[in-house]
């Protein structure tokens, strides 16, 4: 048997590549893919394109594996398999593995990426956990879709790819919803029960981890139970239906077979929803090592504005992200800029005795001229604010044009956490005399800088290019072959 | 050796007893009774619909009976099919036109490979040059051939592994005359090169008469007549008058749409 199985596993290996679109479809997805990657370094890759590679695509192999099983049916090939002397429990076992090699190769082809990511940023938790995530789901996906691929037998594959999408939609659809109940606190409500039964969540829950939710199931048990019986249990139906309960494109079933087949397939469903763990009392571990810098990316302004050297802030100044409005700092490069610390007084009233620091924190390192620390009060700049777009003064009234210090900076962000959308805070404090006023002010903000690693684009570009590429030459080669 | 004593004491190729199948409350063939001997050219005639595509699935074991026995060559359907699959080969319509990107030498491949062949490459040239497809041809996608050729590369890939037993389901069907007159050359150079019992259904009047020196004609299901071909008459007229009478007698007969086709050529 075995060898009979080997046997069919490489020609149906190798059928796979003869199809119109084999090629230049596996490009096109890897291409797709790569291009999320390579636009993903420009912000938080793992957040953006981690979502589409490791847990979107795995969950599109549903559809696929359908699809891969009913069509050999539906197009009638199988007539002439099944004239040669081989067993259909070969086939189908060869069909099943073929897939999983298909999804095995998928996983393979997001490796020089994600190689690309480590060799700047090391190994996050939560690539840690997409890894075990994604090839999860590659399995589970195949074993679902291969159950709906082998419950259609008919003479379109309509049906089949249209229940897989279904199904893609659905399990993809839960996760962010069960992410939004549990980060209400209402992980074990009847919808949150409802969300179990995608074995995408299943499988979150069961690795211990969240997208953004801040806690975990305390229990884990019933999870993977859960996931097992799912999994295993879809594998065993379809490998049971078609041996036993089909023909080579009929059914042959009795009314009990078809009962039976019913209440299994429910369930996949229902036990899932019933039998797994929703007891989320366990804080989530931290995906990544991003600092917790929470209420700085507020909307609201700041006191502070970074410019080229020499140069004036943006019209929109001043968010808190200081660089919003001009391309990312690159990590490990220095980069000299201005940090323009506007003064909450109003130019009518005289500044002196400036004192300022400036630190960077979470790997943002800052070198500044110390004359540039404690400029004489004829170095000051005067600003004109639009509407209430002045700080606040000590009265509360918005400044309406106030005084600004420059202060010379070289920022250089190191230890990047993220290829991209990296926020390094910065901290500005300083103490000056008012004129009129009996006691120093003390002024202190808090902003952050966005940098990213400079070369991430181009290198992410060139690793997400390697198989698109081979996939499209093969594709040529085939056509200029079979012409 | 012991084996082969038994399969040379097998007087019939394919013998069947009862056989039976329906489709929910539906019979599409009943009570169906073949003997064939070895060797035998053989016909099929029925309408469309009348079971003759039925009766060749559960033959090559695609489908299961509902009732009743087949055996090919002693070899239970139900009970022995990877005997039975090493047994026969099938050319139904337009199979290969499934794997239209394939080559036809990938294609032959495929089957060659799983058959477990030895030297599969030089097996599929040999069956290729059997049924006299163009080597231009062979390293081209299916999907650019004719029907003709496509006919070609499935009747190569039901003669690999030398099968005893070959069913034709329609294997001119789409075909112009000069195709089908190639075909039925072919055919009857097989017949007598490989010496397999062929089993050809057809509606098609003419082809039936040129090729089978025995035929059945099945109408709903049922066997209406089983003898010699030429017992039906002499000349197409006759052959086709008998025909019709058969069907005609028969109670569950369809008259409408009843369309033998006539080669106004021959």
């Amino acid at each position: 048997m075995a060898n009979l199985v080997g046997t069919l596993y490489v020609q149906e290996l190798k059928a796979m590549t003869r199809g119109h679109f084999a090629w230049i479809g596996a490009g096109a997805i890897l291409l797709a893919v790569g291009g999320v990657a390579t636009v993903g370094t420009q912000d938080t890759w793992l957040d953006g394109y981690g979502i589409i590679a490791y847990f979107l695509v795995p969950l599109a192999f549903v559809p696929l594996a359908a699809v891969a099983l009913a069509s050999p049916r539906a197009n009638r090939f199988v007539e002439s398999v099944f004239t040669a002397p081989v067993e259909r429990r070969d086939w189908l076992i060869a069909k099943i593995l073929v897939l999983l090699t298909l999804a095995a190769g998928y996983y393979l082809a997001l490796f020089p990426m994600m190689l690309v990511y480590t060799h700047h940023v090391g190994f996050p938790l939560l690539l840690e956990k997409f890894l075990l995530w994604s090839p999860s789901l590659l399995v589970a996906s195949i074993a679902v879709g291969t159950l709906i691929g082998v419950l259609f037998i008919g003479e379109s594959i309509a049906a089949p790819a249209a229940t897989g999408m279904a199904v893609l939609l659905a399990y993809a659809g839960f996760v962010p919803l069960q992410e939004l109940l549990v980060a209400q606190g209402n992980g074990s409500t009847r919808t949150g029960h409802l969300t179990l039964a995608s074995p995408a969540v299943l499988l979150k829950n069961a690795l211990g981890f969240t997208l953004v939710a801040p806690t975990i199931p305390a229990s884990l048990r019933w999870t993977w139970i859960s996931v097992l019986f799912v999994v295993l249990g879809s594998f065993a139906l379809a490998l049971w239906v078609f041996l036993r309960a089909q023909g080579v494109e009929t059914w042959e079933v009795t009314r009990g077979q078809r009962i039976f087949i019913a209440l299994a397939v429910a369930a996949f469903i229902v036990v899932p929803t019933v039998a797994a763990e929703t007891s989320y009392d366990t804080p989530a571990p931290h995906a990544n090592s991003a600092p917790a810098i929470q209420a700085i990316f507020a909307r609201s302004g700041s006191n502070l504005a970074l410019t080229w050297p020499g140069g004036s802030p943006s019209p929109r100044c001043c968010s808190t992200i200081l660089n919003r409005d001009d391309a990312p700092l690159g990590t490990d490069e220095p980069a000299r800029r201005d940090l323009l610390v506007l003064l909450p007084v109003e130019t009518t009233q005289g500044v002196s005795g400036l004192q300022i620091q400036v630190s960077g924190e979470n790997g943002l390192e800052t070198q500044t001229e110390p004359n540039a620390l404690a400029p004489a009060p004829q170095a000051l700049e005067m600003r004109n604010y639009v509407g209430d777009a002045g700080p606040p003064a000590a009265d509360g009234h918005h400044v309406a044009k106030g005084w600004v210090a420059r202060v010379p900076v070289t920022l250089k962000p190191t230890k990047p956490w993220d290829i991209g959308g990296d926020r390094y805070p910065l901290r500005v404090t300083a103490t000056y005399h008012v004129d009129g006023e009996n006691t120093n002010r003390a002024f202190s903000a808090r902003a952050a800088v966005d940098a990213q690693v400079g070369s991430g684009i181009y290198e992410m570009g060139f690793a997400s290019l390697i198989l698109p590429l081979i996939c499209f030459g093969a594709a040529f080669r085939r056509w200029k072959e079979t012409q | 050796m012991e084996r082969d004593a038994v399969s040379e004491a097998i007087e019939y190729a394919v013998e069947t007893n009862g056989l039976t199948r329906r489709f929910g409350s539906f019979v599409a063939v009943e009570q169906i009774n073949i003997k064939i001997p070895k060797g035998h050219l053989y016909g099929f005639l029925g309408l469309n619909g009348a079971g003759k595509t039925t009766t060749i699935r559960i033959l090559t074991t695609l489908l299961p009976p509902s009732d009743g026995v087949a055996k090919l060559w002693g070899h239970d359907v139900v009970k022995e099919p990877l005997a039975v699959r090493a047994l026969v080969g099938l050319v139904s319509d337009e199979t290969s036109e499934s794997q239209s990107t394939w080559t036809a030498r990938e294609y032959l491949s495929y089957f060659a490979r799983i058959r477990r062949m030895p030297n599969p490459q030089e097996q599929v040239e040999r069956l290729l040059d059997d049924v006299g497809l163009d080597t231009h041809f062979r390293g081209k996608r299916i999907g650019t051939y004719s029907t003709g050729m496509k006919r070609r590369v499935e009747i190569a890939r039901a003669l690999m592994g030398h099968p005893k037993v070959l069913f034709l389901d329609e294997p001119s069907r789409g075909l112009d005359l000069p195709a089908k007159r190639d075909m039925w050359s072919l055919l009857r150079r097989l017949a007598a090169t490989e010496s397999v019992t062929t089993f050809l259904s057809s509606h098609d009047a003419q082809e039936i008469r040129s090729l089978c020196s025995e035929i059945s004609v099945i109408a709903s299901g049922r066997l209406v007549y089983t003898g010699a071909t030429q017992e039906l008459g002499g000349d197409i007229d006759s052959f086709e008058e008998n025909l019709v009478g058969l069907l005609t007698r028969s109670e569950r007969v369809e008259a409408a749409g009843f369309h033998f086709r006539v080669n106004e050529s021959t």
